[in-house]
């Protein structure tokens, strides 16, 4: 019995469009003088009836009542008191709907299938280390600890360490940092991500599932799956309306005898639309946003969304790029230009951060530097065009009698100073600026609603303080530790507040826990993914209030699906009483219901 | 306990879900179930000593969805 349904539903889509021929030749029959209506239908009943009646009786032996068990008894009965017409209408209808809905179902997981689709397939794996021969096998064949080629212009394939060879790695699959990263023996490297120069060899540490990239795809299939109070409810209703409908068909054929009525109740039981209309709109919601770089841990995480009024930021990392870069540049004597390249080729050999920060400030030519020497914890001392130079901080200044009080730097950055020849050249302030958008982002987030932001940081209050004056914070608070932020988070709660907290997701993690809804931003990393609800993989703080919009999009999707299914549902009954509504009727409402919330459903698809 | 994916070609209603799901609550030593009806897969947790893989398989085919796959881990 298993390889005939399995036939049937192998050919679903030709027996459909048989039908459907059937369905023309019954009515063009009528006008000719051969009727070949009554036999077309009941032709049409018995081809499209048989696969029905069997998954029916397939659910039947787990005693699940089916939707298939009650279109079955409707036909039969329907069949049995010689309403050909109706029995072959209502087998065709329902055969139609079924072909349809599983093709909108397939366009609907298209967003998903593209995240799956830029999963590694296969690797190449190391046969023989000493002349590198590989073999390609199926990713999902890799054992730990296997050797992996990786070469020019491939995916990595797995979670490991290079163990030979160094390139570089796009890695914004997962980090949304699309800058390529050095790798060399030793360092991690990320299924998905892409080998842009260079060839690895990469020993296995975590395969499939278990990648980072691997855990995007398995939350973003979870979410899509999962569910809202609401659409528990449902369910459960659901699971009890297809019986209750069966009871209440039998009541009313045994009091009122009349079959035709009772066959007609079968046929509404459907609850279809109902049934179908949330999880579309859930689908279509979660495929959007993850393609879009907002994975949601869950249909409850985006309704959540829609419910916060406050937001707590941490500021580094979050509100800042986390990376520290030159903020004032005040020259007190000697070309400006000059002083820096004077400045920028003595950085130029050190890796320290503020260097670094220096180096990406100035671009040009450098001198060679003749000698140079450090001085701890102050700086560097060298000899760089002919120039003696001292580098280093107001301490260094002072200790070799150079005054640098009253230069007005930023108070909030770090200062690095050059000397000339025992003369103040040039003050600089380095400071981990702000994110460039990040104001007009946060105007646009309260152009949504007008939320409460609040600010939770480590740093000293007078840096919070600037922050917030920038960005127009409703309260900042600096100098915390990870347990206060959660304890503020909780006095905010306490006050009425739906809060969500958005931090870099590797620290706070008691914030994170202790916030309504917790958003990790700009890192696609295990830990972000472990502790948030909601994960921003692009690196951009744009990336908020879009996906706050998202929410409210089908959070209000949803809605309408469950208004439009409860108002088909009242309305057939309402007509099927008034006596306005028949058995083929009822199917056709039934699945143009199913048709319109899926196509709402689908209006998800071209969110942007 | 073992955690099983069942890999399946393609379920098109939803009601298929809850059939699938109650259907292997019926099998001795399945635990948490659930039924990914957008990825299309089945995962379960079976305790080997009661029941093996293969039985969820011929359950889920039994009921008319072909099962493609089946990862143990």
């Amino acid at each position: 019995m298993i390889t005939i349904q399995n036939w049937f539903s192998e050919h679903k889509k030709h027996l459909t469009i048989s039908m459907t021929v059937l369905v023309a030749i019954a009515y063009l029959s009528r006008l000719t003088p051969y009727n070949l209506y009554n036999v077309s239908m009941i032709a049409i009943a018995a081809l499209g009836g048989v696969p029905i009646l069997l998954r029916a009786a397939s659910a039947l032996r787990y005693k699940i009542v089916s939707i298939e068990f009650l279109v079955s008894i409707a036909v039969i009965s329907a069949l049995f008191i010689g309403e050909y017409s109706e029995a072959g209408i209502v087998i065709w209808l329902f055969s139609l709907g079924d072909l349809l809905e599983e093709a909108t179902l397939a366009k609907s997981r298209q967003s998903i299938q593209d995240l799956v689709n830029l999963a590694p397939k296969t690797a190449l794996k190391i046969t023989d280390l000493d002349s590198k021969t590989s073999e390609e096998v199926d990713v999902d064949e890799v054992e730990l600890g296997d050797l992996l080629l990786v070469k020019t212009g491939s995916q990595v394939p797995v979670d490991g360490s290079v163990y030979q060879g160094d390139g570089h790695v796009n890695e914004a699959s997962i980090t949304g940092e699309s800058k390529p990263s050095h790798k060399e023996v030793g360092t991690p490297v990320y299924a998905g991500t892409s080998l842009e120069s260079g060839t690895l060899i990469v020993q296995a540490e975590k395969v499939g599932e278990d990648t980072t990239f691997g855990r995007l795809i398995e939350l973003v299939e979870e979410a899509q799956d999962s569910k809202t109070k609401v659409q528990k409810l449902i369910d459960r209703f659901s699971q009890y309306y297809t019986p209750f409908v069966l009871l209440l068909a039998l009541v009313v054929g045994f009091f009122t005898k009349d079959v035709r009525l009772a066959t007609t109740i079968l046929v509404l039981g459907c609850p279809g639309a109902l049934v179908i209309g949330v999880p579309i709109s859930t689908v279509t919601g979660i495929g959007s946003s993850a393609k879009s770089g907002i994975i949601a841990k869950g249909s409850a995480a985006l309704d959540q969304l829609t419910k916060i009024d406050t937001f707590v930021f941490d500021k580094t990392g979050t509100l800042t790029t986390g990376k520290p870069s030159v903020s004032q540049v005040v020259n007190l004597t000697g070309n400006e230009r000059d002083n820096l390249q004077l400045l920028a080729s003595l950085e130029a050999e050190s890796d320290h951060p503020l260097a670094k920060a220096i180096n990406a400030y100035y671009d040009g030519d450098l001198f060679p530097v003749a000698k140079s020497e450090v001085v701890a914890g102050r700086g560097l001392a060298a000899q760089v065009n002919g120039a003696n130079l001292l580098v280093g901080n107001e301490r260094l200044m002072s200790e070799n009698g150079i005054a640098t009080a009253g230069i007005d730097l930023d108070p909030t950055g770090s200062h690095v100073y050059l000397a000339v020849n025992g003369k103040l050249a040039l003050a600089l302030a380095i400071a981990d600026t702000l994110r460039s958008d990040a104001l007009e982002q946060l105007a646009a987030l309260r152009k949504i609603k007008p939320y409460k932001f609040v600010l939770l940081s480590g740093d000293q209050q007078t840096v919070v303080d600037a922050v917030a004056r920038e960005l127009n914070f409703d309260e900042a608070h600096g100098s915390l530790l990870p347990a206060d932020k959660a304890a503020y988070i909780k006095s905010l709660q306490a006050g009425g507040h739906q809060v969500a907290f958005i931090g870099d997701g590797i620290n706070d993690s008691p914030a994170l826990a202790t916030a309504d809804l917790a958003i990790a931003m700009g890192s696609g990393t295990d830990v972000a993914i472990d502790v948030s609800d909601l994960v921003l993989v692009k690196d951009q703080f744009s990336q908020l209030p879009t996906a706050v919009r998202f929410a409210n999009k089908t959070i209000a999707n949803m809605r309408q699906n469950i208004a439009i299914s409860l108002l088909t549902v009242a309305l057939l009954f309402i007509g099927l009483f008034a006596g306005y509504v028949e058995m083929g009727l009822g199917m056709l409402i039934h699945e143009l219901s199913i048709l319109v919330v899926t196509a709402n459903g689908m209006r998800l698809l071209r969110l942007t | 306990m073992t955690k099983v994916t069942l890999k399946l070609s393609n379920m098109s209603c939803p009601s298929c879900m809850t059939k699938i799901q109650k259907a292997l609550s019926q099998i001795n030593g399945v635990e948490k179930i659930s039924v990914l009806f957008n990825a299309g897969k089945v995962k379960a947790e079976i305790d080997e000593s009661q029941t093996e893989p293969n039985a969820l398989a011929k359950v889920v085919t039994g009921l008319g969805y072909p099962v493609e796959k089946i990862i143990v881990k």
